[in-house]
């Protein structure tokens, strides 16, 4: 079998790179550090925004709170880490993936429950899980923006819109009743999840 | 590669030419079709250019070109998958290439591609890398992210089958 004339694959390249440019393309060139600190900032400045327009419940909270949300900033940090993973590192298989993804929502769901020192009780509000459905947009526009494969971080992106929305709102609201707390923030942290991942995966199929 | 990302235009045509067919070859002999093989090339330097500023300069750039393309065959394997369970699809893929590796052109080619497609998939990427593509351990180790002695249980497992079944299509070609 003859070899391809490896001109027109070139050219072919040429033009793939040169159709590569605009502020996005400029987004994903940044090294990697830089593109993590990005999207670490993008979470960073959602969290500090919400708790500006709502309060902070931080000053009287208790040793184990913290705790779940350091644990919680931490998953976050390795699910952005995983979202902008370079292509020319070995990625995880889909099964690691999911298993990675599910390990991640089970630690979250701990981290979460530790703040519950109130038993189960009335549901209360859901205005938190709205808020904390939707709060991680940014976050997921930007990981999208950063992702130089296109089809590999969308998960991971929406996974940490997810847990920017939960930090948000376990910051910001002061209920400690497990009911709200596993149906309003961890539910607001699996429906972000699951519809951005929905996106996500709609917009790598198109790319 | 140095060179490249400062902005040398020629650079980057002088590490097509070195890379490409190498890629190209590894990619076809993966997905026996000359099409996806090209794309998964072209995306290879497409994902080279975009990450040209993570790149250090004491790094070795041919085991960062073979995980990505690696990455590529495995995500087109994916793609492939998805489309064959979906109803109605039209194939619309050309017939299996044969390489031109002189490893393959022996008189009993055909029979070394049918033993490596019996492997797992690590194993005949493993054996592919070091044997026909003639590269060392430590590379096809950085190109599919394992250890060199991981790699080279690999390799050693899947020749061993390999020897196997072409034991047994000797026997059976007797009888």
């Amino acid at each position: 079998m003859p070899e391809p004339d490896p001109d027109p694959l070139y050219e072919r390249l040429r033009e793939r790179i040169e159709a590569d440019r605009g502020p996005i393309a400029w987004l994903r060139a940044r090294p990697t550090p830089a593109r993590h600190a990005l999207l670490a900032t993008s979470g960073i400045a959602v969290v500090t925004t919400v708790t500006l327009l709502t309060h902070s419940t931080l000053e009287d909270a208790s040793l184990t709170f913290v705790i779940g949300l350091g644990a919680l900033g931490l998953l976050a940090a390795l699910s952005m880490a995983a979202a902008l993973r370079p292509l020319f590192e070995r990625g995880a298989t889909p099964r690691g993936r999911l298993v990675s993804g599910a390990g991640v929502l089970a630690a979250a769901l701990g981290a979460v429950a530790i703040g519950g020192t109130d038993g189960w009780g009335p549901l209360g509000g859901l205005s938190c899980f709205w808020v904390g459905a939707v709060v991680g947009l940014p976050v997921f526009a930007l990981s999208i923006a950063l992702d130089r494969a296109g089809w590999r971080g969308p998960l991971f992106g929406a996974l940490s819109a997810g847990l920017v929305g939960l930090i948000a709102i376990q910051i910001a609201c002061p209920a400690t009743q497990l009911t709200h707390l596993l149906v309003a923030h961890f539910g607001a942290l699996l429906v972000a999840t699951l519809g951005f991942g929905a996106i996500g995966a709609l917009v790598a199929r198109r790319a | 590669m140095a060179a490249y990302v400062a902005g040398e235009p020629r650079a980057h045509r002088a590490l097509f030419e070195r890379f490409a067919p190498t890629l190209l070859a590894v990619a076809r002999r993966q997905l026996r079709d000359d099409a996806e093989a090209e794309d998964v090339v072209q995306r290879t330097f497409l994902a080279l250019h975009r990450a040209r500023n993570d790149f250090r300069p004491d790094a070795k750039l041919r085991p960062w070109l073979f995980t990505i393309a690696m990455n590529l065959v495995r995500d087109t394997f994916r793609k492939r998958k998805r489309q064959r369970e979906a109803p109605l699809e039209l194939d619309g893929r050309r017939d299996p290439t044969v390489d031109a590796n002189p490893v393959e052109r022996a008189a009993d080619a055909e029979l070394v591609h049918r033993a490596l497609a019996t492997l797992p998939e690590d194993q005949r990427v493993a054996i592919e890398l070091h044997w026909i593509e003639e590269r060392p351990f430590t590379e096809v180790a950085a190109a599919v992210g394992a250890s060199v002695s991981a790699v080279k249980v690999r390799a050693h497992r899947g020749y061993k089958k390999m020897r196997l079944w072409l034991e047994t299509e000797a026997d059976l070609g007797r009888t």
